[in-house]
């Protein structure tokens, strides 16, 4: 058990506007081993990166507030923090990097200030130790001539080099969980792959968890080891990454995996699934994701399905597969 | 939401004004702007006064049931003078921004549409006329013309057209790449056609904004002209002159200098509320 | 950086050239004969002419002009016509006072600004925001000669805590400085908060909690500094306000800077005076504007270093 770092269990988070209480994370609930990946996938809006950004208290508030639940790092409850505390981890313990490098970065400070601040802020060094350990991350992360770049702004880099800068910055201090949100879906294809070796390369030689929020399916496949699968702040199924591609479950994750465009079959179209994620303040009264679903019955749009355990460390929020052991597949 | 969108006058105007009525505070503001309006138009029927009708036994009385806020060095009624101070505060704030609204319409609009050499020259206009502080320009202007209403109309209006120009300049250069507009132009549509049938309907929430917001800043430069005797010619009530001749005596009569002056902050006030309302309430970007 | 400010100077002389164009042309068409005024109703015709002549009016008005230009470039702005001395002189007499009494409410402006500015954004939305809105927009509400005469009357005649005409010293300067200052003050406060306010929303504030730094050192290092970009401008087009405004405020305290010497001027159709008075104050304008620019261009690298892939 020692080698789980980060264990949520059942967290909810709301927003609370006019429309009322809001749930934007919805009891949600994993963990993140030591040294490995875990992968949130889901559309946009389905609270994956809600659930990232309660684990860095970084979500806007208000709104938002933590209504439940708990978020374990190390055996310590994030939720109870103090903003002091808090602090003291993030980009200590738990660092972070973020689906837009282009606006990531303060355009007025020059990349240097901005990768020996982060160093500043939770080690004693010297400026000039703070500037080799700066110029070492920026090698580190691929980038030729690290003085050149450690004296530049960030709008003479390209949006590639940005997001390398941004993963040194969030590497500096040798964080336990590194948190990544959509980090290359605002990049070209060619980048995106660079971009995600290099996280790889990093996390075996550093050691480092990963969070991988992502909307691709194929970006899960290549870097995860399991896998959450979220739809409306739910979680809808969650396993190892091999399980889950051999078996999917529920049949939002099997219209993800379907929607993978793929060269080896000859397909008319892009499978899609049909509709869009409920907006918040009009969820469905059954299952969540019903009004989509191919296999809906009279039982889902009535009744909330709960998740359970279809094989070891596999569970599933579907009727078809409930506790009661009535398997309805077709 | 989106800028580049035709604006869907109806819905777009009633969400507008959704967003205002909920803005109490601005909507207290309109109120207190239709009462200054009202006292304009009615303050003969609303004083038994004559505004400039000398009184010398009259001289300095302190505030009084006949007098509610006194005399003047003339044994003039101050209220009264206000009220018709009013007329002179409200039409020079509400001509003068019309007139720099529809220079700064036509300025910003050829700039933005033509673009090229007519953008630059107009460009280097709107530089040359705001590197220089308005009220400056307008007293040198005064100064030539004289005092008199329609000579203020005139300084102000030929003077502050500069932030409408640039900001309409801005919204046609945006709204011209629009494919909307590109539509209007690849289909044949004269410019003058153009400017005035498609790019005015979209540049009217910016105009409202900039008059609003002009005006008060009108009534400020109008009560400082009068202030230094460059206003209206005496004895015309005006609240800036009001001042003027208060203050040799506010060692004895400070309440004279007090009452126009409120008159001036109520006023001014409640433009500028009413103008940062309108703006929320007009702005698609602050829309969400 | 070298470029830009090359092409930035250049831009300033040319509207150097514009303001001079259309003060001496505008100041021109006055209504009434300058000479007739000066000399007064007695004078004949004969001196009249004489005098024109002296004084080159009998020449085009193209010609004029080029004199007059000649002339301001050798800092030669023509005599008083009541006072019998040169422009230049009484300009720079008059200099020192509103440069320091424009410096106080600059700095009174600038300080208070930017603080309540600031704290208003940090705790936006809180009653502290809301006071100190309120007072801002009360702030550029209200006439400065008006503010003037209220803090005589308070704070010279009621309490007697401070002088109410003059300036001999540090003490006269108090009530004009606060008097002329308010309005800017405010309209920088308000301009400061929501620049903070904007500037907060973006993805580099979240970058920055996200390093866990400080509170404090993401408002001044991450906040301040992006937020600084469009006060600069509203804080560079106050500095000339400020020096317009300081006209009211000296006449209004008795300061002899050039603001009264341009309203006694103006009083007495003085057309040289006001003509000089006019381009002096307007090349400090454009003197102060292009400042502001460069210190654009120090805040914001994107303009300093230029190329930028993206801009705002």
């Amino acid at each position: 058990m020692s080698d789980i770092i980060l264990d949520v269990k059942d967290l909810s988070m709301s927003f609370f506007t006019d429309q009322g209480e809001l749930p934007a994370v919805n009891r949600v609930s994993f963990q993140v081993e030591k040294g490995r990946t875990l992968g949130i996938v889901g559309e946009s809006g389905c609270g994956k990166s809600m659930t990232s950004l309660c684990v860095m208290r970084l979500f806007p508030s208000p709104p938002g507030r933590i209504v439940g639940g708990s978020i374990l790092f190390h055996g310590q409850d994030l939720t109870k923090l103090s903003k002091k505390e808090m602090r003291a981890i993030r980009g200590k313990g738990i660092a972070m990097i973020f689906q837009e490098p282009m606006t990531s970065l303060n355009p007025v400070l020059t990349i240097g200030k901005q990768l020996t601040e982060a160093i500043m802020a939770h080690e004693t060094v010297s400026k000039a130790e703070a500037r080799a350990r700066a110029l070492h991350m920026i090698d580190l992360v691929g980038i030729p001539m690290p003085e050149k770049i450690y004296a530049s702004c960030p709008h003479q880099l390209s949006g590639g080099m940005r997001q390398r800068i941004m993963i040194a910055m969030a590497l500096s201090c040798k964080p336990d969980l590194l948190i990544c949100d959509e980090p290359t879906t605002a990049l070209d294809v060619t980048i995106q792959a660079q971009i995600l070796d290099l996280i790889n390369r990093l996390k075996n030689e550093t050691g480092t968890s990963v969070m991988m929020i992502t909307h691709d399916m194929g970006v899960i496949n290549e870097m995860t080891d399991t896998v959450l699968v979220m739809y409306a702040g739910q979680v809808v199924e969650y396993a190892a990454t091999g399980e889950l591609f051999s078996r999917p479950s529920h049949p939002y994750t099997t219209g993800l995996i379907a929607s993978i465009p793929s060269l080896d079959r000859e397909e008319e179209e892009l499978n899609v699934i049909p509709g869009a994620v409920p907006m918040l303040y009009e969820l469905p009264e059954g299952c969540l994701f019903c009004p989509r679903c191919p296999y809906a019955t009279d039982r889902c749009r009535k009744e909330r399905p709960e998740l359970s355990e279809i094989a070891p460390g596999h569970q599933v929020r579907c009727f078809r597969y409930s506790s009661d052991g009535k398997e309805e597949r077709p | 939401m989106s800028k580049s969108k035709k604006i869907n006058s109806q819905s777009y105007y009633r969400v507008s004004l959704a967003i205002l009525k909920k803005n109490r505070l601005a909507m207290f503001c309109l109120g207190i702007v239709i009462a200054l309006v009202l006292i304009a138009v009615f303050a003969p029927w609303l004083t038994p006064y004559d505004p400039n009708l000398n009184d010398v036994r009259n001289r300095f009385k302190g505030p009084s049931w006949e007098h509610p806020f006194g005399t003047d060095e003339y044994g003039r009624d101050i209220l009264t003078r206000i009220f018709y101070g009013c007329r002179i505060s409200l039409s020079v704030g509400i001509v003068s921004q019309l007139l720099a609204s529809l220079l700064g319409y036509f300025i910003g609009v050829f700039a933005g549409y033509y673009g090229g050499r007519v953008d630059s020259v107009l460009s280097f206009l709107i530089q040359v006329f705001s590197s220089f502080p308005f009220l400056l320009f307008a007293i040198a202007v005064m100064f030539i013309l004289g005092p008199g209403l329609m000579n203020l109309y005139i300084a102000l209006g030929l003077l502050g057209w500069t932030s409408t120009a640039r900001l309409i300049r801005g919204e046609v250069m945006r709204l011209k790449n629009s494919e909307y507009i590109q539509a209007c132009i690849v289909g044949g549509g004269s410019g003058w056609r153009i400017i005035m049938k498609h790019l005015l309907p979209n540049c009217v929430p910016t105009l409202i904004i900039t008059i609003t917001m002009g005006i008060p800043r009108a009534i400020l430069s109008e009560a400082s002209l009068s202030f230094l005797g460059l206003g209206v010619s005496p004895p015309t009530a005006s609240w800036g002159a009001m001042i003027s001749h208060a203050q040799p005596y506010i060692r004895k009569f400070a309440y004279y200098s007090l009452f126009p002056g409120f008159a001036i902050i109520i006023c001014v006030l409640a433009f500028n509320i009413l103008g940062d309302g309108l703006r929320d309430a007009l702005d698609p970007k602050l829309r969400s | 950086m070298v470029n830009f400010l090359v092409r930035r100077v250049l831009q300033a002389l040319g509207v150097i050239l514009a303001i001079s164009l259309i003060t001496f042309f505008i100041l021109n068409i006055v209504p009434g004969d300058p000479v007739q005024i000066m000399l007064g109703d007695l004078a004949t015709p004969e001196t009249v002419a004489q005098v024109r002549a002296q004084m080159g009016l009998d020449k085009p008005v193209w010609l004029q002009y080029l004199n007059w230009a000649g002339n301001m470039l050798r800092g030669d702005f023509g005599s008083s016509y009541f006072q019998h001395r040169p422009v230049m002189e009484l300009l720079l007499v008059s200099f020192g006072y509103t440069i320091r009494l424009a410096s106080f409410s600059y700095l009174l402006a600038v300080t208070i600004g930017l603080a309540f500015g600031i704290l208003a954004a940090v705790f936006h939305n809180k009653w502290v925001d809301k006071v100190l809105m309120v007072l801002a927009v009360g702030g550029i509400s209200a006439p400065n000669f008006w503010v003037a005469i209220i803090l005589q009357i308070v704070f010279g005649l009621t309490l007697k805590w401070f002088p109410i005409s003059g300036a001999k010293d540090f003490s006269y300067y108090v009530l004009p400085a606060i008097a002329l200052g308010t309005r800017y003050a405010a309209s920088i406060a308000r301009i400061t908060r929501n620049s903070m306010l904007e500037v907060s929303k973006q993805d580099y504030m979240r970058t920055a909690e996200a390093k866990g730094l400080r509170d404090w050192l993401i408002v001044m290092r991450h906040a301040f500094r992006n937020a600084l970009i469009p006060v600069i401008t509203v804080a560079g087009t106050d500095l000339g306000n400020i020096l317009t405004g300081s006209m009211l405020i000296e006449s209004v305290f008795q300061i002899s800077g050039i603001g009264k010497l341009m309203v006694d001027a103006i009083g007495q159709r003085d057309l040289p005076l006001v003509q000089g008075g006019v381009m002096y104050i307007a090349f400090i304008c454009v003197v102060i504007y292009l400042i502001v620019d460069i210190l654009y261009a120090v805040v914001d690298p994107r303009i300093r270093l230029g190329g930028g892939t993206r801009s705002e």
